[in-house]
């Protein structure tokens, strides 16, 4: 079952709990917004409210709690619950990330690395299948943001996403800012990841701050926090452009997670989002020309 | 090489126990990766104790007294996880 509803291309914002109040009573003009389903399923209060948002807004339902890498298996209450609340808010997308967060029965709450192997890549497309099939639509898998590989990893980040897609059909969330950070802290080019992503499988794209700090692996050398604590840094928005021009509008969202600001910087980061979009798409027809 | 299973039951020994020493030489990530562990320990910490400040506001208030300030501030850096509280304590 795909949700009746349409996904507007403009840039939604995340809605964390703070900011519930004003947008049930203000209707901000904003396309569309996605909520962390683990944020309400433990609040009744804030799941009746959201009822009311999902009147005037598509919704995106992003886990963070389905843990697709974990080698002891999905937590199927939980999968459970998120579906309960898919199946009365109807949302336009349902995405989760590439890690893993239990271990035994025990959440981590973090979003831990995956060697890549045929090991894990059987693992994970078989957990995605479950999802899918709980859900009855597609789920959208999330690029991780890295501070750590494997040396046993025998492919590629980028050719796990898409074996997982050609295995199971999954679609991909590419966070951009998760590929800037990724490509810093682990030294890749992050235009050759955009590229080499499968562009038709692209459903959302994420946007969020960072934060840099020392790098104790490294003296001297500085890494990149994925904190959703800041404004988005500039080049991320390089990075961004990048990849409206590869993978042409897609439905973007602007996170803040942390030091959540007042709303209205939220929105601020989303027009943004919509003049870069704009800018590229409008350049795409004369490079075609020119080139 | 070691299996999902095995790698996994050593991170989450290094992220919430803190044990590093059975951690084979297979991270990569900057000169010493596996300092780079401290971050998801970090978050792990982080979580726990947002977990613990919203679904116990008594344990919360306690926390809030000068002698576990300091903890606190030993467990609770400046940099948080994204994680969301309520998937915090089982």
């Amino acid at each position: 079952m795909s949700s009746n509803r349409w996904m507007p291309i403009g840039a939604g914002v995340g809605l964390r709990l703070p900011h519930l109040a004003e947008v049930v009573a203000t209707r901000p003009l904003v396309p569309w917004l996605e909520i962390h389903p683990e944020n309400f399923l433990a609040n009744p209060h804030a799941t009746e409210r959201l009822f009311e948002v999902r009147r005037d807004y598509p919704i995106s339902v992003h886990t963070v709690g389905v843990s697709v890498g974990s080698v002891g298996g999905i937590d199927y209450a939980h999968l459970r619950r998120v579906r309960s609340l898919v199946d009365m808010i109807d949302p336009v997308l349902v995405s989760g990330h590439l890690a893993w967060s239990t271990h035994d029965g025990e959440y981590l709450n973090d979003l831990l690395p995956l060697p890549y192997d045929e090991e894990t890549l059987r693992l994970v497309a078989a957990h995605i299948e479950e999802v899918q099939d709980s859900l009855g639509r597609p789920y959208l898998l999330e690029n991780p943001s890295s501070y750590l590989g494997f040396d046993t990893s025998t492919m590629s980040e980028l050719d796990f996403l898409c074996e997982l897609v050609r295995r199971t059909g999954c679609r991909l969330l590419c966070d951009v800012s998760n590929v800037y950070l990724s490509a810093r802290n682990m030294g890749y080019d992050p235009c050759r990841y955009i590229d080499g992503l499968p562009a038709a499988a692209i459903g959302e794209l994420h946007l969020g701050g960072f934060t840099p700090e020392e790098d104790d692996a490294d003296q001297g050398a500085e890494i990149l926090i994925d904190t959703h604590a800041a404004r988005i840094a500039e080049p991320v928005w390089e990075l961004y452009a990048h990849a409206v021009r590869r993978f042409g509008a897609k439905p973007t969202l602007i996170e803040w997670d942390n030091d959540i600001p007042p709303f209205a910087a939220l929105l601020a980061e989303a027009r943004r989002a919509d003049e870069v979009a704009g800018r590229m798409l409008a350049l795409e027809p004369r490079h075609a020309v020119a080139g | 090489m070691p299996s999902l299973a095995e790698t996994q039951l050593w991170i989450r020994r290094a992220v919430v126990d803190g044990d590093t020493a059975g951690i084979p030489p297979q991270l990569i990530g900057g000169r010493d990766p596996r300092r780079r562990l401290a971050i998801h320990q970090r978050h792990y910490r982080s979580s726990l104790v947002a977990a613990i400040r919203t679904k116990f506001p008594a344990t919360a208030l306690a926390f809030r007294d000068a002698v576990s300030r300091r903890g606190r501030a030993r467990i609770c850096p400046a940099t948080s996880a994204r994680y969301p509280v309520h998937c915090g304590i089982r």
